[in-house]
């Protein structure tokens, strides 16, 4: 079994409102098959014994699938493999001596709670819009997790896959035409107010761990078109 | 949580400070609102202007081709631009009438993207109090950082366009070659691409047209919501690659041609 020794950036904040910064620490016994959570919970073991506050992080199935966990490594959400949560990315990239740094999921739209945990409330505010249950289907319809990574990944903070995914659903779920477009007027209305537009710049697809496709981000402008202007009779 | 503040800076007339329900925002710099156009709208009106630029490349690259049929056939077909519509049109109609066009076209084209460059700034995290930069995302290659960097692409171009129309249709020195001479096109042309750090201007803007084109025309799909198919979107995006190669190369046989006195 291969030991890395690993110099860990971590970002330590305590609070939503106090200011955080990268704090190093050493974990002398990672391995290659370590996942990044795993990483976490070997620094904090540590930490324990030390007497000193763990490291806060997201945390759920630890199987890819549940969409809670997430944190940035070295600049990129989830971690360096393409289409895996952080609880499933593993330490196979990095050498003996190598340095990590791991933040918090980076955007205006997913505020700092603690260290690594962030407030994921504003997938949640635009989900609402469709009638919650209505859009948790249609995510769910989708393969969406709600994990947020896509919006942390954009360069514009926008969370059109996620937006997308659900208005892509969304359709054979409402009663009637008019329900659709008034379901999705809200939606996009409620995604301008928390996240960025589009650039169809695609590092949203390269982190989705439910592997969403890149066609997704055009449901946003088809749905909001079709309100807009489609007849009334088409379905 | 804190109550959000609005900055010290005065107030512009007619904006409204950002709407914000974020924690920690309170020193978010005011940001110029334009409540009733939604992202949604200015990314149709890019898109129509971004339509708008693309096929007038490529109609203007066929053009400026015409430089290999001769210097009579080059200057006619200027002349024809300004004839064009005759006798019922004055002469210049049709040239102004599509420089309004165009005109109108930028305006909305970076205007909306200076709004949506503010809104992105606003959602990255950017404008947020922190330490740190933000994360730097996956390392890329040259080449695909270029596509992804539209504004500065787009900067390149909009510097480029200036140039261009002091260069060769208004002949203001100095970015006009030593013997403009109104109406004559071609030698207008020959003079200029003479000097070889206007032809690797002239180049490099090529360069930086390809990658614009080439990541710009899918974004038209997308934001009209034609690419939730995806063979239409695979197809728009080998259309868009064969257009963007198509146009700069296209263009950019002119200054080599006149630099190797092939043109002369």
């Amino acid at each position: 079994m291969t030991t890395l020794h690993l110099t860990v950036d971590v970002w330590r904040q305590p609070s939503p409102g106090e200011p955080g910064d990268f704090v190093s620490y050493d974990v002398p016994d990672a391995h290659p098959d370590m996942t990044v959570l795993e990483l976490l919970d070997r620094l904090n073991e540590q930490l324990a014994a030390a007497g000193e506050d763990p490291v806060a992080f997201d945390d759920g199935c630890r199987e890819g699938v549940c969409g809670k966990c997430g944190v940035t490594v070295d600049g990129v959400p989830h971690g360096p493999e393409r289409n895996a949560a952080s609880c499933m990315q593993h330490l196979g990239a990095y050498r003996d001596g190598d340095r990590v740094r791991i933040e918090p999921l980076r955007a205006a739209s997913l505020p700092v709670k603690r260290d690594l945990s962030v407030d994921k409330k504003a997938l949640r505010r635009v989900a609402k819009e469709a009638k919650f249950p209505v859009a948790m289907k249609a995510l769910a319809n989708g393969g969406c997790i709600s994990c947020g990574a896509c919006i942390a990944s954009c360069p514009n903070g926008s969370g059109q896959l996620f937006v997308g995914t659900m208005l892509r659903e969304l359709p054979p779920l409402a009663k009637n035409e008019d329900e659709r477009r008034e379901r999705a007027t809200k939606v996009i209305a409620a995604a301008e107010e928390e996240f960025g537009p589009c650039s169809l710049l695609g590092d949203c697809v390269e982190v989705c761990p439910a592997g969403l496709p890149i066609e997704n981000l055009s449901a946003v402008a088809r749905e909001n078109l079709r309100a807009r202007f489609g007849r009334p009779a088409q379905d | 949580m804190n109550a959000v503040t609005p900055s010290p800076a005065a107030p512009v007339k007619g904006h409204r400070p950002a709407p914000s329900r974020l924690p920690g925002l309170s020193r978010l710099r005011e940001l110029p609102e334009l409540p009733e156009l939604s992202n949604t709208d200015l990314k149709l009106a890019m898109a129509g202007s971004g339509a708008l630029f693309s096929g007038y490349v490529l109609v203007h690259m066929l053009g400026n081709l015409k430089v290999y049929q001769g210097e009579e056939k080059f200057n006619a077909y200027a002349e024809f631009l300004r004839t064009a519509g005759a006798p019922v049109l004055p002469r210049g109609t049709v040239l102004w009438a599509a420089r309004g066009v165009l005109t109108t076209g930028l305006v909305a084209h970076v205007g909306a993207a200076a709004v949506l460059t503010a809104r992105s700034w606003r959602a990255n995290g950017t404008l947020l109090p922190r330490r740190g930069r933000r994360p730097r995302g996956r390392r890329r290659s040259p080449w695909a950082v270029a596509k992804r960097s539209m504004r500065s692409t787009g900067g390149v171009l909009g510097l480029f366009t200036a140039f261009h129309v002091l260069d060769l249709t208004l002949g203001a020195r100095p970015a006009a070659a030593r013997d403009f001479e109104h109406g004559s096109a071609y030698a207008n042309l020959v003079a200029s691409l003479s000097r070889p750090p206007v032809a690797a201007a002239y180049a490099l803007s090529m360069a930086a047209l390809a990658a614009h084109l080439v990541h710009g025309i899918p974004e038209i799909a997308n934001d009209v919501g034609a690419s939730y198919d995806r063979a239409f979107q695979r197809r728009v995006r080998i259309g868009a690659s064969v257009l963007g190669a198509a146009v700069a190369a296209g263009n950019t046989t002119i200054p080599v041609a006149v630099l190797t006195r092939a043109v002369r």
